[in-house]
C-alpha cells in the first residue's frame, strides 16, 4: 500500500510535472504573446466594425497559479462618428482576467477571481439622428434566440470586478442628454447560482454630472455606492437590499424590489428608503435650479432626514406612487420679501407624489414650527396638488405673535405702528394662486387671538387696550350678502385717539363686523356692524358724550365706485344713557334710547339722503345756558329727505311722522316760569301737521292747542301763508306772558327807514312783532285771562294772526268791572312803524272804574270825571307807533260814544265852576236822567260832538274841543233855565287858566244850539251834525254781540 | 220903547239883509288835486275823491298815511277820516279861505286854526 501510495504519489506527481512541462511549453511555446496577440486582434476584427487596436495579450499561468490569467495591455476602439467630441470610443490602459480553469473544467464552474480595468475612457456618443458610435459589433444574422436565459455554468462565481480610474462620457444629441463621471473605482462581486445573480457593487466616482433639456440635474457629484443586489433570471426580480447610496455625502439606504413583467414592458418597483440626517442648503444645491426658482431670494438651511418608498408600476403610461416621510430641525428661513427671519423650524411632513395623477400629489404637515423674533407658529395641514400648477393649502396653526413683528407686513405708505402680543389659532385654505394675487374672496381665512397690550398707531389714529379677543372668518358663512369677511373685537377698555381733538374710551367693547369684498369697489358693497359695550367716554373739540350700556347694528351699503348716490345706513340701537356736554353750560342726558336710525339715498336724487328715525326714549334732560328742556319720555316716527334744490336751510329737509312726548318741561331765558308740557302728540308731513295733543303750562297760564297746521310747503317756498286752524283752551291765560313768548317769530323789517334802524338797536329787544307768512286762527276758549291791570273770565272767541297782522274778532269776556267785547288789531309793518287799533265796547261799566281801567279816557274826556254811575261805552281806537309804543299823534284816530242813565254828577271842579256861575244848587245829588256823547279824535284834537244834558232847572247843550295838550275849548247852550232868554257860554283855556283866570276864560256867547233839540225849529247844519252822531254810535254799536 | 223898539227892527232887518246878501265863496275842486305840504305835514286830494295825509316828522310815510274821503261844497271842505278797525268815521269841515294853484288856506271853525299849503 505504502509502495502503492509511493508509486501513485510519483505518477501523480509525475503526470503533474508534465502537465506543468506540458503547459509551459503550451504558455511558452504556443500561446505566446506574439502568437496570441494576432489571434485576439483577429477574433475582435470578427465581432467588431470599428477600428480596434489591441496591444500585447498576454496569458500568464505560473504568476497567478493556479488560476489562467488574461493580461491586455491598451485597447483602444475608435469609431468616428460626425458630431462626436472624441473618435476614440473605448480607450484601457490595461485588462485583466484571472480563471479558475480547474474549476471550470472539472465543475463546469466559471470562477474567475478577479477582472481589471484600470485606466478606461469611454466616450459614447448618439447623433441626431439616433447613431451611436457604440453600435460596433457585428450584426447577428442567426435566428433570434427566443428561449429562455439558462446558465451555461453550474456556478459563476467571479470574486472582484475591478475598474479603476474610469472615466465615462455619454452624449446623446437625439435625446439632448449629456452624462460623465470621472475618477471612477469600481469593485462588484458577483456570483450566480442556477438562475440567481448575487452582487454586490462597490463605486466611487466623482464629478458625477447629468444634465438633460439644457437642466443640470447633477454636476459634479460625488457618488458612492455599496449595493447589494440580487436578480433572480427566472422571475426577473431585482432585489435590493441594505443599499447604501451617497450622493455628495447624503446617504440613504435602499431596499426592496424591482421586477420586470415577463409578458410586457411593466416594471414593478417595490422600494424603500431612508436618509440621513442632511444639511437642507447643500440638499437644495442638488436640486437643478430650474426647479428651484420658486425659491429664488429664500436662504434655507436646517437638517432634514427622509424615509419613504416607492411603489408602483413603471411603464410609458405610469409611474410608481412615492410617498417620503421627511423631517427638518433646526432649520432657518429667510426670504428678501419676507421681512422677517425664522428660526427654530422644525416639522415633519408626508409627501406622496402620484406622477399619474398630479391632483394626487400632496405634503401633508403633520407637525411645523417656526419662530421669529418673540412669534412663534405651529401648524398642522395639507399641501395639495403639489404637481399641477395651482396649490392648495390647507393649514391649521397656533400662533403667538408679537405684534410690532407684523409692522413690517403692513402697507409700507400707511406708516402702521402695532404693539403687543397675540395668542391664537388660525386656519387657512386657499388655493396658491389666490394668494399670490390677493384674491381673499376665493380664500378661507379663519383666526382667533387674545391680545393683551395691544396697541394701533396709523397718522394721527391710535387705539389702545389692555386686553382684546380678535377673530376673523374669511370668507362669512353666516351670510351670503356679507360673505366676505367675519371679523369681531372685544377689549376690556378700548382706548381710541385721533390728532389732538378726538378721544374715546369704550370699557367691555365687543364690535362685530361683517363685509361684502370691499376690494371690489365697483359693486354695492356691505357692512353689518353690530356693537355692544358697557360705557363710553368720547370727546370732539371741547365736546363730550357719554354712553352706557350700548348695543346696536349698523347696516352699511355703499358703492364706492358711485360718488353720486349717498350709501345707505341702518343703525339700530339700544342705550342705556347718553349724555352729551357741549360746554360747561350745554349738556343734554338721555335715557334709554331705543330705536332705529337710517340714511339711505333719496328715491327722488339719489345724491341727496333721506333719513328715518324711529324710537323711543325715557327721560330726558337738556341744558343751555340757563335754558332747560326735559320730558319722561319721547317718541319719535320721522322721515327725513333733503332736497338740495330747495334755497334755504328749512326747505331743504322735507319731514312727516309723529312725534309724542309726555311730561316735559322747559326753561326758555326770558320766560321766568318753566313751561310745563303735560303731553304734546303730532303727526306730520312735509305740508301738513295735526296736532292731536297740546298741553302746556306756563306759569300762571295754561294751554291746550289742538288744530292742523298746513301750507307749509308753499309757506316754505315763499309762495303762499302757513296755514293753521287751532282750538285753544285755557283755564288761566296770562295774556302779557302769552305775547312775550311769540314776538319776534318770522319777523324781517325790510321797509324800516333809516330812523327806524337807528331807533332799533338791537334786533333782541323792541316792539311785538307779529307774525309774518302765517295765517293762524285760534278758537279760544279761555276760563280767565290775566290782563295785567285785571282779569277776564269766560273768554270767547278768535284769535287770528295773518302775515305780520293779530286781530282779535269779538273777544267776549267779563272783568270785575263790566262785560266787555273787543276787536283789536295788532299790526307790525315795520319795527318803528305799528298800528294798533282797538274796537271796545264796555257794557254796564261804573264810570270810575271805566277811567281805572283806561286811564287815557281820562285824558281824551275829563269831563267824565263829574259822573258816577253805570254807563255804556263804546271806543274804537287806531293809531301808529313806533319802535318804543310812543304814538304817532299824527296817525291818531278815532270815535267813542258813552250813554249813561241816572248819572250822578260828581263834585267835579270844572262843573263846580260851572255850577257857580250857573248857581246851581249845592244841596241837591244832581242826576242827569241821561247822557249820549260822541266825541272823535284826530291827531291833538278831541271834538266833543253835541250833547244835551238835563240838570236841575238847566237843559244845555255842550260840545266842543279838547285838545290832547290840554287846553280845550267848550261851547254850552243853555237852552232852558230860569232865564227868559236862551244863552251860551264859551269856556277856553286850560283848568289853570279857569282857576286863575275865569272871567277871561268863561265868557258868555251866543246860544249856538237854542233848537238842536227841536226838530221843528232845527236848522239844517243841526240836521247834517245829528246824521253824522248818528251814525257814528250805530257804527260804533254794531258789533256788539248781545 | 216904541221908538227903540222899531229902531232896533230896522237896523236888524238892514243887518240880516246885509248878511243874507252877502257872497258865499266857492272854490274849483280842480285845484285841489294834488299834493299839499305844510311843513313835514302832507295832504293829498286824489280826484276820486280820496285822500290821505301823513306828517314825515312821525316817520310815516305816503302810502302808510290815513286814508280819507273829501267834499268841496263851496267853500267847506270836508275830510271824512275812515277806520279800519270799525266802521265809524272821523269828520273835519274846514273853511276855505284861498285855493290856488300853488296855496290851500284853511281855516278850523271850531278853534280858529288856520292852514296853509303849497303845492307839491
Amino acid at each position: 500500500m505504502k509502495k502503492a501510495l509511493k508509486i501513485s504519489l510519483i505518477s501523480l506527481l509525475s503526470l503533474l510535472v508534465l502537465l506543468i512541462v506540458a503547459i509551459s511549453i503550451v504558455v511558452w511555446i504556443v500561446f505566446t504573446p506574439s502568437r496570441l496577440t494576432p489571434m485576439v486582434r483577429e477574433q475582435a476584427a470578427k465581432y467588431l466594425t470599428c477600428q480596434t487596436d489591441i496591444g500585447e495579450v498576454e496569458l500568464t499561468f505560473f504568476s497567478t497559479f493556479p488560476e489562467f490569467s488574461l493580461k491586455i495591455e491598451g485597447v483602444n476602439l475608435v469609431n468616428p462618428v460626425n458630431g462626436a467630441p472624441n473618435d476614440t470610443l473605448l480607450a484601457a490602459h490595461q485588462a485583466t482576467a484571472a480563471l479558475d480553469f480547474k474549476a471550470l473544467w472539472n465543475r463546469n464552474e466559471l470562477i474567475m477571481r478577479e477582472i481589471t480595468l484600470s485606466d478606461v475612457a469611454v466616450n459614447a456618443f448618439v447623433d441626431k439622428n439616433g447613431k451611436a458610435n457604440y453600435d460596433v459589433m457585428v450584426p447577428d444574422t442567426t435566428a433570434k434566440d427566443t428561449s429562455a436565459f439558462s446558465n451555461p455554468f453550474k456556478k459563476i462565481d467571479i470574486s472582484a470586478i475591478k475598474l479603476r480610474n474610469a472615466k465615462v462620457s455619454y452624449l446623446d444629441l437625439s435625446t439632448d442628454m449629456k452624462a460623465s463621471l470621472a475618477d471612477m473605482n469600481a469593485d462588484m462581486q458577483l456570483d450566480m447560482t442556477g438562475n440567481v445573480l448575487n452582487a454586490k457593487l462597490n463605486a466611487d466616482a466623482n464629478k458625477v454630472s447629468f444634465k438633460m433639456d439644457s437642466v443640470d440635474y447633477v454636476k459634479d457629484a460625488n457618488i458612492k455606492l455599496a449595493v447589494p443586489v440580487k436578480y433572480d433570471f427566472d422571475n426577473l426580480l431585482t432585489t435590493l437590499a441594505d443599499a447604501k447610496l451617497e450622493l455628495n455625502g447624503l446617504k440613504a439606504t435602499l431596499d426592496g424590489q424591482i421586477g420586470m413583467s415577463k409578458t410586457n414592458d411593466d416594471i414593478r418597483t417595490d422600494l424603500t428608503f431612508s436618509t440621513e440626517k442632511y444639511g437642507l442648503a447643500p440638499l437644495l444645491k442638488l436640486i437643478p435650479a430650474a426647479y428651484t426658482s420658486a425659491l429664488d431670494g429664500m436662504k434655507l438651511d436646517g437638517f432634514v432626514s427622509a424615509t419613504g418608498s416607492v411603489q408602483g408600476i413603471v411603464n410609458e403610461k405610469s409611474l410608481p406612487l412615492i410617498d417620503v416621510n421627511a423631517i427638518l430641525d433646526s432649520g432657518t428661513f429667510e426670504y428678501n420679501a419676507l421681512p422677517y427671519k425664522l428660526y427654530d423650524l422644525a416639522g415633519n411632513a408626508d409627501v406622496k407624489l402620484n406622477m399619474n395623477n398630479e391632483r394626487d400629489s400632496k405634503i401633508v404637515l403633520n407637525e411645523v414650527h417656526a419662530k421669529t423674533g418673540r412669534s412663534q407658529v405651529d401648524a398642522t395641514g395639507l399641501i395639495n396638488y403639489i404637481l399641477s400648477d395651482d396649490m392648495l393649502f390647507d393649514l391649521s396653526m397656533k400662533m403667538k405673535l408679537n405684534l410690532p413683528e407684523l409692522e413690517p407686513m403692513m402697507p409700507e405708505d400707511m406708516n402702521i405702528g402695532l404693539e403687543g402680543y397675540a395668542n391664537g389659532t388660525a386656519n387657512v385654505k386657499f388655493m396658491l394662486s389666490d394668494a399670490m394675487n390677493a384674491n381673499l374672496t376665493k380664500m378661507n381665512i379663519g383666526g382667533n387671538f387674545d391680545v393683551t397690550n395691544l396697541g394701533l398707531v396709523y397718522d394721527s389714529i391710535s387705539m389702545y387696550a389692555n386686553k382684546a379677543k380678535l377673530a376673523v372668518a374669511i370668507p362669512n358663512k353666516k351670510s351670503s350678502k356679507t360673505g366676505f369677511i367675519d371679523a369681531s373685537l372685544w377689549a376690556d377698555k378700548l382706548k381710541y385717539n385721533q390728532g389732538k381733538g378726538m378721544s374715546a374710551t369704550i370699557l367691555n367693547a365687543d364690535i362685530k363686523t361683517q363685509t361684502s369684498d370691499l376690494t371690489k369697489t365697483d359693486q354695492m358693497n356691505n357692512i353689518l356692524c353690530g356693537f355692544r359695550f358697557d360705557h363710553l367716554t368720547g370727546s370732539m373739540d371741547g365736546m363730550q358724550a357719554l354712553l352706557d350700556k350700548s348695543n346696536g347694528n349698523l347696516d352699511l351699503k355703499m358703492n364706492f365706485s358711485d360718488s353720486v348716490s349717498m350709501p345707505s345706513v341702518v343703525c339700530d340701537f339700544d342705550i342705556a344713557k347718553v349724555k352729551a356736554i357741549m360746554d360747561d353750560t350745554t349738556s343734554a342726558v338721555i335715557a334709554y334710547p331705543k330705536g332705529r336710525f337710517s340714511m339711505l339715498p333719496s328715491k327722488k336724487n339719489p345724491a341727496n339722503p333721506a333719513f328715518d328715525i324711529r324710537g323711543t326714549t325715557g327721560t330726558i334732560n337738556a341744558a343751555m345756558g340757563s335754558q332747560q328742556f326735559s320730558a319722561n319720555d319721547m317718541n319719535i316716527n320721522t322721515n327725513l329727505v333733503y332736497d338740495d334744490k330747495a334755497t334755504n336751510a328749512l326747505q331743504q329737509w322735507q319731514a312727516k311722522g309723529n312725534v309724542a312726548m309726555n311730561q316735559g318741561k322747559v326753561v326758555i331765558a326770558g320766560i321766568n316760569d318753566e313751561i310745563h308740557i303735560p303731553a304734546i302728540k303730532m303727526d306730520f308731513t312735509p305740508d301738513f301737521y295735526n296736532i292731536t295733543d297740546s298741553r302746556m303750562t306756563i306759569g300762571k297760564s295754561d294751554f291746550k292747542l289742538v288744530g292742523k297746521l298746513w301750507n307749509v310747503d308753499e309757506f316754505m317756498h315763499d309762495k303762499g301763508l302757513l296755514k293753521g286752524d287751532f282750538d285753544f283752551t285755557s283755564n288761566t291765560t296770562d295774556v302779557y306772558q302769552l305775547i312775550d313768548m311769540t314776538s319776534g317769530f318770522g319777523e324781517a323789517d325790510t321797509t324800516a327807514t333809516a330812523q327806524a334802524v337807528a331807533d332799533s338797536s338791537s334786533t333782541t329787544t323792541g316792539p311785538y312783532m307779529v307774525p309774518k307768512g302765517v295765517d293762524l286762527k285760534l278758537h279760544a276758549k279761555i276760563d280767565k285771562a290775566l290782563l295785567g291791570f285785571d282779569s277776564a273770565s269766560n273768554i270767547l272767541g278768535d284769535i287770528y294772526v295773518k302775515d305780520g297782522v293779530l286781530a282779535l274778532e269779538d273777544l267776549r269776556f267779563t272783568t270785575s268791572a263790566a262785560r266787555m267785547q273787543i276787536t283789536s288789531m295788532y299790526k307790525s309793518p315795520r319795527r318803528n312803524h305799528l298800528y294798533a287799533g282797538i274796537n271796545l265796547h264796555i257794557l254796564d261799566i261804573e264810570i270810575p272804574e271805566l277811567l281805572s281801567m283806561i286811564p287815557d279816557v281820562d285824558t281824551i274826556m275829563p269831563m267824565l270825571r263829574s259822573f258816577r254811575g253805570k254807563a255804556e261805552f263804546h271806543f274804537a281806537l287806531e293809531t301808529n307807533m313806533d319802535s318804543m309804543y310812543n304814538l304817532k299823534k299824527s296817525t291818531l284816530i278815532g270815535a267813542s260814544s258813552i250813554r249813561g242813565d241816572n248819572l250822578v254828577l260828581m263834585d267835579g271842579e270844572t262843573f263846580s265852576e260851572i255850577a257857580k256861575i250857573l248857581r246851581f244848587n249845592k244841596k241837591t245829588e244832581n242826576k242827569i236822567d241821561s247822557l249820549n256823547a260822541e266825541f272823535t279824535i284826530f291827531r291833538n284834537e278831541v271834538d266833543i260832538y253835541p250833547f244835551q244834558i238835563v240838570m236841575d232847572k238847566y237843559k244845555a247843550v255842550v260840545d266842543g274841543r279838547h285838545n290832547l295838550d290840554m287846553t280845550f275849548k267848550y261851547h254850552i247852550s243853555v237852552t232852558d233855565s230860569p232865564l227868559p232868554i236862551k244863552f251860551g257860554v264859551n269856556i277856553q283855556g286850560t283848568m289853570d287858566d279857569i282857576m286863575n283866570h275865569p272871567f277871561k276864560c268863561i265868557r258868555p256867547a251866543k246860544c249856538k244850539y237854542a233848537n238842536l233839540y227841536r226838530p221843528a225849529q232845527r236848522k239844517d247844519v243841526d240836521t247834517k251834525k245829528l246824521d253824522i252822531i248818528r251814525k257814528m254810535r250805530e257804527a260804533l254799536k254794531s258789533e256788539v254781540v248781545q | 220903547m216904541k221908538r227903540i223898539s222899531l229902531y232896533s227892527a230896522i237896523i236888524l232887518t238892514i243887518i240880516v239883509t246885509i248878511v243874507s246878501c252877502a257872497p258865499v265863496e266857492s272854490y274849483d275842486e280842480a285845484l285841489l288835486i294834488g299834493k299839499w305840504k305844510s311843513g313835514t305835514l302832507y295832504y293829498r286830494y286824489d280826484n276820486t275823491g280820496s285822500g290821505a295825509t301823513w306828517d314825515t316828522a312821525d316817520d310815516v310815510t305816503e302810502a302808510e298815511g290815513t286814508k280819507f274821503t273829501w267834499v268841496l261844497d263851496q267853500s267847506d271842505l270836508t275830510h271824512i277820516l275812515q277806520m279800519d278797525i270799525s266802521g265809524a268815521t272821523v269828520t273835519k269841515v274846514y273853511t276855505i279861505t284861498k285855493l290856488t294853484s300853488t296855496t290851500l288856506e284853511y281855516k278850523d271853525e271850531l278853534s280858529g286854526t288856520k292852514y296853509t299849503f303849497t303845492k307839491q
